[in-house]
């Protein structure tokens, strides 16, 4: 190979070598540019199939919630101790299944039926199975349960009364339960078992009279008004008594002329 | 006194570690989580707070003790650093504390991350700081205490068995310990004298770690009474010191050339 050739291959290697350098550079500047975007671009790639798909998909068939452990207890022993995270577990569970239950009837233009809830009340039992304190699932129960099964309400409460007997908010919930199934002598005694509580506000102390006096029990009713508005130092108490003896007299006693019953509240 | 140079050694080695961090990071995700959680709930958001925070506190805690404690020692015999460790004027049982304690004050650590974080969030919640948040931290306490018992569990048994094996012991005592009220039950119920000696001797062996469970009653408003608090952290103490001591009977006794 003579000088001049050696020159010249010389030279064609050094114009590739610059040429592929020049290529890697712009790759290497293409891959710093496209790397950080690639995640971004396949982000919004999957969000456009997703909605694709969502707008594809056949509406999903109501599925009827599954209850797949029914016992309390079970739960409570695989909870491994965590069983107040388990009962806040199925509580939002009772929460979210009364909603959707809620809205599956509104939209379908039905009438809220109570009745139709047959998993709250298990729900609500494996609540307070695990956590025997939670006040909220009782409450919750007393106000919806009476709808699905009164007696099971009843039960529940009372259980919820066992479980936490300094909670007066619990008897004003049972004599609740009782008033709405116009048992009015369960719900006196229920208020006066609340009232009784340390905390209990002063107006749960006129419940049992107003209770007695709705089932028709009138001199007792009226004996027991009376009595607390001659105890009572409170001047909201002392208002309600005040009311009821003077609605008492009125129904109770039609026949009497208007004056006479006047004098009668008077004296 | 070597303890204390080997202590910090082990917690700037733990603190490296990747583990550490996205489990404790995956327990504050999930006490922020708590909080949006809490809302679904009616009326329940402080009591979701707490057993959510504090529960993700002993889950993550427990698999931290777990995951760290069990390459305690066979990391440093794997790699032969305990020859080198051990031909200085170190004793056998000093190198064990050393790594003892040196976990502790990484799990004290990321303990206290994730309490700051409900505390927070319970502020968050609630308004306002209020002296009731200040029940949460006995028994974040009583939690610490658990970890640190499983860390020491997790500990004996790397002295002298393989990392997988020792992650599978350490998991099955948290879970025993967990259990140990119905170990009692079966102890005092079973018809068998056979099943209610061995009941018994296991309900004594393994830790009662349902002892250091106060979540419920923190979740309800409670505080838990400082007797408790005292008479638990006796008991953590008493076991922790006994796992200590088998596992420097066991590390003594170990020939590593």
């Amino acid at each position: 190979m003579s000088g001049t050739e050696r020159g010249r291959g010389s030279r064609i290697e050094n114009k590739s070598s610059k040429i592929f350098y020049l290529r890697s550079s712009i790759f290497d500047l293409q891959s710093s540019l496209i790397r950080p975007i690639l995640p971004v671009v396949f982000l919004a790639l999957g969000g456009v199939a997703q909605n694709w798909m969502d707008s594809h998909r056949p509406a999903p068939l109501a599925v009827e919630e599954t209850l797949y452990i029914s016992s309390g207890e079970s739960i409570k022993r695989a909870s491994l101790g965590f069983d107040g995270l388990m009962a806040d577990v199925y509580w939002i569970r009772a929460l979210l299944y009364f909603g959707e239950e809620f809205e599956r009837q509104r939209v379908s233009n039905q009438y809220f039926d109570l009745s139709r809830l047959k998993l709250l009340q298990p729900l609500l039992d494996i609540t307070v199975d695990l956590d025997p304190k939670h006040v909220a699932a009782y409450r919750f129960g007393a106000v919806f349960l009476p709808d699905i099964d009164a007696d099971a309400a009843v039960r529940f409460v009372e259980r919820g009364i066992r479980n936490n007997s300094g909670e007066w908010r619990l008897y004003q919930d049972l004599g609740f339960v009782h008033w709405r199934r116009s048992r009015f002598r369960d719900a006196a005694e229920a208020y006066a078992r609340g009232a009784a509580l340390p905390g209990a506000p002063a107006w749960m102390q006129t419940m049992p009279a107003l209770m007695l006096a709705k089932g028709g029990e009138r001199e007792t009713a009226r004996a027991m008004f009376l009595r607390l508005y001659e105890e009572s130092d409170d001047p909201f108490v002392k208002q309600v008594c005040e009311a009821q003896l003077a609605s008492l007299d009125h129904k109770f006693a039609p026949e009497a002329p208007q004056s006479q019953r006047k004098g009668k509240r008077d004296h | 006194m070597k303890i204390i140079p080997i202590a910090l050694n082990t917690f700037r080695e733990s603190a490296r570690d990747r583990a550490l961090y996205n489990l404790v990071l995956l327990a504050i995700l999930l006490v922020v989580a708590s909080v949006v959680i809490g809302r679904i709930a009616v009326g329940q958001e402080t009591k979701i707070i707490i057993d959510l925070g504090l529960s993700a506190l002993t889950v993550f805690g427990a698999l931290i003790a777990i995951l760290l404690g069990i390459g305690l020692v066979s990391k440093d015999i794997e790699s032969g650093a305990i020859a080198n460790i051990l031909s200085k004027p170190v004793r056998r049982s000093e190198f064990i504390l050393g790594k003892y304690f040196g976990l502790c004050l990484t799990l004290f650590m990321s303990s206290a991350a994730t309490a700051t974080t409900i505390a927070i969030a319970l502020i968050y919640a609630e308004g306002g700081v209020a002296a009731a948040q200040l029940r949460l931290w006995p028994t974040a306490w009583l939690i610490f205490l658990e970890l640190a018992i499983i860390t020491a569990v997790a500990l004996l048994f790397s002295c002298f068995s393989s990392p997988a094996l020792s992650a599978l012991f350490a998991l099955l005592i948290f879970l025993i310990g967990r259990w140990s009220p119905d170990l009692k039950f079966l102890a005092e119920t079973s018809s068998s004298a056979v099943a209610r000696a061995v009941s018994r001797a296991l309900y004594h062996l393994l830790p009662n770690l349902a002892n250091f469970n106060y979540i419920n009653e923190t979740a309800r408003g409670e505080t838990a009474p400082w007797r408790m608090v005292a008479g638990t952290t006796a008991y953590a103490i008493f076991y922790i010191a006994a796992m200590l001591a088998a596992a420097a009977l066991i590390f003594n006794r170990r020939n590593f050339k």
